[in-house]
């Protein structure tokens, strides 16, 4: 479960995300909002990569902030940019995150042949992975952060560069971990994923909470119900481009 | 279009440095002056060593050819050497190489400016060196001002050929390995060329034939003087430059034309060769034939596999790991070690003699003080690196379940452990070449711990505060102010300890200074770790 009470983060005076209130439990839920809306800051608080300027984190009942080791015990993170330890191997990375975790070796082994063969990555386990694509380095990272069988798993744009088949085999991860009670939460910019996939939905734009709940929810409190994800986003977020477009386009 | 990709880079030149070093008016003159003093001092120097030469009966009229014949064909060597990474990184590795051969740009034309860029970023070593010795050679025969301006243009001319070598060398890498292990192969074969070549230039020294100076050996000067260029030596282009220099200076302007248009011939020859090689490299898919870098397993396996619970010491052993295979995967990090490392050995062996009249006790422990001040540089360095050596993958690390006290105990023992074992081979070597007392070694052995975690306290805390995650070569670990101030405190601790040491064997005794500099270390590495991790904990993540 995630639990974030009243955070703020204030860069300078600039406030990246202001009083946000939220609970996330055993849930597939998807984090929506323009460039720049405080997705990201939101995720690094809550994986004490960066400290709320105020408010309270809990992650499985545990304090962040107070308790960051046994509270980062509980999660996994596959962050927006695969950034891994290049001069390693797929395998040695992920045997240096299972040890960091604390997973028995014999634990590590198994589930790392079981994951990287769901991710079609096998037979490059003994590559370096300053020789593999964004993709490759994207699914090492997400085996990286199964490997201990978090009870909540963070990812921010997690399927940015895999091919269809890995996000397809993705989705049905994610699905099947949701059904098996981890929480999983996920920023995204493809609405049809998150349309798919979740079972609610937070929007956030200029650090602010716009709206919470499941996408029946969402429509019915939106200005047209029977829209899709993408009205109601824009509906939310303003569409203050679309007369620049059209201008551009009639003298294109 | 050659011209527009130059005037793109010069905006992109100009735009880096108003807004970098350029943009601060004290950064610039410190900036302007590194790069003026050394070649200044150089040109000075060789200036008038050169007039001693010529005009000092005693001198042979060939003792200045040869000097000039050997260092540049040295140099031609050496830049063939230095441009095998320099040219694997912009013509294989460049981030604008997809975007420039996807443009509508003619494949070769790309390839040139290439190939131009790495010519102009491999020609460091000519600058420095290369042209004050010319500058000083048309100083020193009061030569005209047409003498210079040829001078400069043939060896910009020159500098295209051992360019060229390079692609040759870099091409026939990349059919063996991957570009990058190449590159990193190539980078650690410069680094111990380099040393090579000041190691033997520190046991040649060029003191002993300089009559100015007190190291002047005469013998030895006539031998040079005497000494007949090789004939084979006459195939090499640094030759032709020279020769065509000496020609022209002594006014057989004919003869200085051939070799001049013989080097013009073969630099135009080699700058087109190279767009065509590179071509044909990339339309024969030589670049993709080595797709991946498999690493044979259970060959470096520490600890045998386990179903038990993982303990806080395996943990930490994990990390040592981690960053044993970051560093030795990386020959750029490996080259710096072994830079100080010949430090550590050459400097005392050079400076031996020169300790003056210290007496006879401190004379022994002499050349192991600069040991020690290696020793001691090389810990703070090291160490230092061992924060910023996780990149931008220390996001990940940040969100693991781990204390910032683990990760920095890690980092200190990984930097003492390997350190410590380089210090005690090179003391052990030293000894036994100096012969020196069984005294002396075993108190540089029991310095040598403390030293070492002095400078690791120092560069552990350096490391931290002025880390830069997002480098691409391990010189910019670190903020320039950070390494400015790496420098100056290693050395200033350094300095304090050894004043501790006199002062206290000077009025008690010897160990008296011992123990109070070890206390002096302690405290040092006490202060320096306990603000490290107190930095590191409050780090925030903006990548």
């Amino acid at each position: 479960m995630i639990f974030l009470k009243n955070i703020s983060k204030t860069f300078d005076s600039f406030p990246a995300v202001d009083h946000l209130t939220l609970e996330v439990n055993k849930e597939f839920f998807v984090f929506l909002g323009p460039n720049g809306a405080g997705k990201t800051s939101t995720i690094k608080m809550m994986t004490g990569l960066i400290a709320p300027t105020s408010g309270e984190i809990s992650i499985n009942g545990i304090n962040l902030l107070k308790n960051p080791i046994e509270a980062k015990k509980q999660f996994g993170l596959v962050p927006d940019q695969p950034a891994l330890y290049e001069k390693l191997t797929a395998r040695e990375f992920v045997q240096f995150v299972g040890t960091v975790y604390k997973v028995p070796d014999t634990k590590v082994e198994e589930r790392m042949n079981r994951l990287f063969d769901i991710f079609e990555l096998a037979d490059r386990l003994d590559d370096l992975i300053e020789d593999f694509s964004h993709g490759m380095k994207q699914k090492v990272a997400l085996v990286a952060a199964l490997i201990h069988e978090p009870a909540v798993l963070f990812l921010d744009e997690p399927t940015m560069g895999l091919d269809p088949h890995a996000v397809r085999n993705l989705k049905d991860l994610l699905r099947g971990l949701v059904a098996k009670g981890t929480t999983v939460f996920m920023s995204t910019h493809i609405l049809e994923i998150a349309e798919q996939m979740c079972d609610r939905v937070g929007i956030i734009d200029k650090g602010k909470l716009l709206a919470v709940g499941t996408l029946n929810e969402l429509r019915a409190n939106s200005s047209s119900p029977g829209g899709s994800l993408e009205d109601i986003f824009l509906e939310l977020t303003g569409t203050p481009y679309q007369s620049k477009v059209k201008d551009f386009l009639e003298t294109f | 279009m050659l011209f527009k990709l130059f005037q793109n880079q010069w905006c992109i030149a100009k735009n880096g440095w108003s807004r970098g070093i350029g943009g601060k008016s004290k950064w610039r003159v410190l900036f302007l002056l590194t790069m003026l003093a050394l070649p200044i001092w150089i040109f000075q120097a060789a200036k008038g060593m050169f007039q001693a030469w010529l005009y000092l009966p005693e001198f042979s009229p060939n003792t200045l050819y040869n000097f000039m014949s050997g260092t540049f064909m040295g140099l031609l060597f050496l830049l063939a050497i230095s441009g095998v990474p320099i040219i694997l990184h912009y013509e294989f590795l460049g981030k604008d190489l997809p975007l420039l051969l996807s443009s509508p740009i003619e494949r070769r034309t790309v390839f040139q400016f290439k190939f131009l860029q790495a010519a102009f970023f491999n020609s460091t070593l000519f600058y420095y060196l290369g042209f004050p010795l010319l500058g000083a050679l048309a100083a020193a025969t009061k030569a005209p001002v047409y003498f210079y301006i040829i001078a400069f243009i043939a060896s910009l001319f020159f500098l295209i050929i051992p360019n060229f070598l390079s692609i040759l060398a870099a091409v026939s890498l990349i059919r063996i390995i991957t570009v990058k292990r190449a590159k990193n192969l190539a980078t650690a074969l410069v680094g111990i060329a380099f040393l090579l070549a000041w190691t033997g230039f520190q046991f040649l020294r060029l003191s002993r034939l300089d009559p100015r100076s007190s190291d002047f050996a005469p013998v030895l000067s006539t031998h040079f003087g005497h000494q007949t260029v090789l004939k084979i030596f006459s195939v090499f282009p640094s030759e032709w430059l020279i020769k065509m220099l000496f020609r022209l200076k002594d006014g057989f302007t004919g003869t200085a034309a051939l070799y001049f248009f013989m080097l013009l011939a073969l630099s135009l020859l080699c700058f087109y060769l190279s767009a065509a090689f590179i071509d044909w490299t990339y339309r024969n898919d030589l670049v993709n034939i080595n797709q991946g870098t498999k690493i044979k397993r259970h060959r470096f396996n520490i600890f045998p596999k386990s179903a038990g619970a993982v303990t806080t010491t395996k943990t930490i052993l994990a990390i040592i790991s981690r960053d044993i295979k970051l560093i030795y995967r990386d020959s750029r990090h490996l080259t710096q070690i072994f830079f100080f490392f010949t430090m550590m050995i050459v400097f005392p062996l050079i400076i031996k003699n020169d300790s003056g009249d210290l007496g006879r006790v401190w004379n022994n422990y002499f050349p192991y003080i600069f040991l020690l001040l290696f020793a001691s540089l090389m810990s703070a360095s090291l160490s230092s690196r061992l924060i910023p050596i996780e990149g931008i993958s220390y996001g990940l690390m940040k969100s693991y379940p781990l204390s910032s006290g683990k990760i920095i105990l890690a980092k200190i023992s990984f930097s003492f452990i390997s350190i410590l074992a380089i210090v005690v081979s090179a003391t052990w070597f030293l000894a036994f070449k100096l012969k020196s007392p069984h005294y002396v070694f075993q108190v540089v052995l029991w310095f040598s711990p403390f030293v070492i975690l002095a400078s690791i306290g120092i560069g552990i805390f350096l490391g931290v505060k002025y880390a830069r995650f997002d480098w691409d070569n391990p010189k910019r670990m670190l903020h320039l102010h950070g390494l400015l101030q790496l420098s100056f405190f290693t050395s200033l601790m350094f300095l304090f300890g050894v004043l501790i040491v006199s002062f206290t064997s000077h009025y008690t005794n010897l160990y008296a200074g011992v123990v109070l500099s070890s206390l002096y270390c302690i405290t040092i590495i006490w202060a320096g770790t306990r603000n490290a991790v107190r930095r590191l904990e409050k780090l925030e993540w903006f990548f």
